[in-house]
């Protein structure tokens, strides 16, 4: 480890993912000073245009050639980190969109807050992929966590919201302390904080379980899981993600469910498949047997919800062992598997978690199962994007998410782990069942009440000519769904990009191998 | 057995027994107490690790700043007794959490202090390694301090000035809500 280190100007170039938003998280603190209260909503223009910048600076990088680390080993921007900040930002750019017609449904009045604290949410998702060290592993945790408690907590008045945002806190205090003592543990095993230096002790050192440094380094590797499961939502590690994610603004649950998801698992990805790699026969059990409960558990919570968006949330679980089916198998193979799921899992669930706020505009409580009766023949657009997505996470051929899962049961099975592969495809055969029943709802099943009573409700509000009478009305009676553009482009984007991947996944399945290190 | 061993079983009893402490009183003043006690102790695990500016840091910051924080924010809300004595709905759950606890701390204590030996290794990688670096007298300093936090590790020491932001914002909203909420 290299206490005295001098910083040198090509270190900085390397920050060029990071800066633009840096300089836009500023700027939206500033200019909310100065703006009214009533034109706050244009902040979030400024939380777009870093988000691009960022973008930007990411293409950059993966033109640019040459050293990767910078900063004394603290940050890499190899092909891994900037694949997986590409699926970050796009993410957070939908969750932005999605933002504005939402939380002035809500209330909340502090939206200068709200997109600064989104910005560096996201900057924490961004650090953490591209974390070549223990101690930015650990602060990356810290700024995407600390602003995500809060946005949790963030519409006011609202009990749930409070409890999503309490619950977050605890539990992810609780957990940082199990990832901290593992990266003490691992740091006393072996000396360094780095990455790359842990990689290169461990493949001139010799251990086992009872000598040497072994029992610190192995109880360091054990903790270390426990941290990171907690971030991917894996069972037994789960507990919290329905009450979070059920309270949480519903753009801030989508950014949640795949921004967190993305950047815990790069770290996944660098810490056991990378660095941990010579000593694979150490840890590759533990992550199976997480791998194969979660895949199962998740299916089975998931299955028995009645509310969408923890449904939602249980089916993330559920996604969350597919990926780490392939963080077990413990290969290239498996690490371009979960990039390619990690990718197409952005799209179709942010367009689903999407779909459920621009619903919420019209229910003040969450959406049940019952409210998306008859939305087919209400809001058919919107009706058809949902199917989509849901279709894509059901994993059916044709869309994003049976990509996803292909190339994940696949580097399985040619690991030789056929197990895996056969837990794999019966358990998203079984969560065929609950996407297609929400789908079942809003095509075959009329809505509650009998057609002629609800055109007359309609009328009656049409000559009330008040939209806030509309919005009071429940959905089941309310015409059709207005979407407001932001949301709308939002939607537009994630269903074209399900649907093209779901197509034609060459690309991306190239470039998530290239990020793997493989041809 | 040596001077130095002695001396840190006599701080490490202190700091488990205070750390017990902080968890076990009703009376949260007595746990605020027990946590300034648990800090000092962390102190001295510093100085016998010849770590005297950071040593010094744990004095004047978390023993004296935040905990009287702590102090002035628990007198003034703890009246809510009742609240405080709420039962566990799930009645099971701390039994076994006391059983899982017992199993886990034996099974590393006796990991680690039974079996692992760091030093053999250590001396074996050569003069270069973290050990000797960090056991080199003057290593603990505030210059060689100073010069690890603005050289090696100036990126992350950057870094928390950005989670500084978050946490102040998120002062700033939730601490504003509560004032919007009593003045309606």
């Amino acid at each position: 480890m290299n206490f005295i280190y001098t910083v040198s100007n090509a270190d900085w170039g390397h920050l060029l993912a990071l800066a633009p938003l840096v300089v836009t998280t500023a700027l939206t603190m500033l200019i909310d000073i100065f703006l009214p209260a009533k034109a706050r909503s244009a902040l979030v223009a400024v939380a777009l245009a870093g988000v691009a910048g960022s973008g930007a600076g990411v293409y950059m990088l993966y033109q640019s050639s040459g050293n990767v680390l910078a900063f004394n080993g603290m940050i890499t921007t190899d092909h891994l980190a900037l694949f997986g900040s590409v699926i970050i930002l796009v993410t957070t750019f939908l969750s932005l969109l999605i933002a504005p017609g939402y939380i002035e449904r809500q209330g909340v009045a502090q939206q200068g807050e709200y997109y600064t604290l989104v910005q560096l949410a996201a900057l924490g998702m961004l650090l953490l992929t591209s974390a070549a060290s223990l101690m930015t592993i650990f602060l990356g945790i810290e700024l995407l966590s600390l602003p995500l408690y809060i946005l949790c907590a963030f519409s006011p008045g609202q009990t749930k919201a409070y409890e999503s945002g309490m619950k977050y806190f605890m539990l992810s205090a609780f957990a940082s302390g199990f990832l901290l003592y593992g990266m003490a543990l691992t740091y006393g095993a072996t000396g360094t904080t780095q990455l790359a230096g842990i990689q290169n002790f461990l493949a001139n050192h010799q251990f086992t379980l009872t000598s040497g440094f072994g029992p610190y380094f192995i109880m360091g590797m054990a903790l270390l899981i426990i941290g990171l499961s907690f971030k991917v939502s894996a069972i037994p590690f789960h507990a919290w993600t329905p009450d979070v994610y059920e309270g949480a603004p519903t753009p801030i649950t989508a950014m949640m469910a795949s921004g967190t998801k993305t950047a815990a698992f790069v770290v996944f990805i660098r810490l056991f498949t990378e660095t941990f790699g010579s000593v694979t026969a150490e840890w590759q059990g533990i992550i199976w047997a997480l791998a194969i409960i979660t895949t199962i558990g998740g299916n089975i919570l998931a299955a028995t919800q009645t509310n969408v968006k923890r449904m939602l949330a249980y089916s993330g679980v559920a996604h969350a062992g597919y990926m780490l089916i392939g963080v077990a198998v413990a290969n290239s193979l498996g690490t371009a598997g979960v990039l390619t799921y990690l990718a197409v899992y952005a799209l179709m669930n942010t367009g689903a978690f999407g779909v459920l706020s621009a619903l919420e505009q019209q229910i003040d409580t969450n959406v049940g199962l019952d409210d998306l009766r008859g939305l087919a023949s209400r809001s058919p657009l919107l009706a058809a994007a949902m199917a989509i997505f849901l279709f894509a996470l059901a994993g059916i051929p044709g869309a994003a998410g049976f990509i996803g899962k292909y190339t994940v049961f696949y580097a399985a099975a040619v690991s030789g782990h056929i197990e895996l592969t056969i837990i794999g495809v019966l358990a998203s055969a079984a969560g065929f069942f609950y996407y297609l029943r929400v789908i079942w709802m809003m095509y075959f099943v009329p809505p509650a009440g009998s057609s002629a009573e609800s055109e007359s409700l309609h009328a009656e509000i049409i000559s009330a000519g008040g939209s806030a009478a509309a919005a009071k009305v429940s959905i089941a009676t309310a015409a059709a769904v207005a979407l407001p553009v932001g949301a709308t482009i939002a939607l537009f984007i994630a269903a074209v990009g399900v649907i093209g991947f779901g197509i034609a996944p060459a690309e991306i399945i190239q470039l998530a191998r290239n990020a793997a290190g493989l041809p | 057995m040596s001077a130095n061993i002695l001396a840190f079983s006599a701080v490490a009893a202190l700091a488990i027994a205070s750390g017990i402490g902080v968890i076990a009183f009703r009376n949260a003043i007595y746990s605020a107490l027990s946590l300034i006690v648990n800090l000092l102790s962390l102190a001295l695990f510093y100085l016998i690790l010849n770590g005297m500016f950071i040593a010094a840091a744990q004095v004047l910051i978390y023993a004296g700043a935040i905990m009287v924080l702590f102090l002035f924010v628990v007198t003034m809300l703890s009246s809510d007794k009742a609240e405080l004595q709420t039962s566990d709905r799930i009645s099971w759950q701390r039994l076994v959490g006391v059983i899982a606890g017992i199993i886990f701390a034996a099974a590393a204590s006796f990991l680690l202090l039974v079996h692992a030996q760091i030093a053999p290794d250590a001396a074996a990688q050569g003069s270069n390694n973290l050990f000797t670096q960090i056991s080199a007298p003057g290593s603990g300093n505030t210059e060689a301090f100073g010069m690890a936090l603005f050289h090696g590790f100036l990126f992350p020491f950057e870094v928390t000035s950005a989670i500084i932001v978050a946490a102040i914002l998120g002062a700033v909203v939730l601490g504003r809500r509560s004032r919007a909420k009593s003045e309606d």
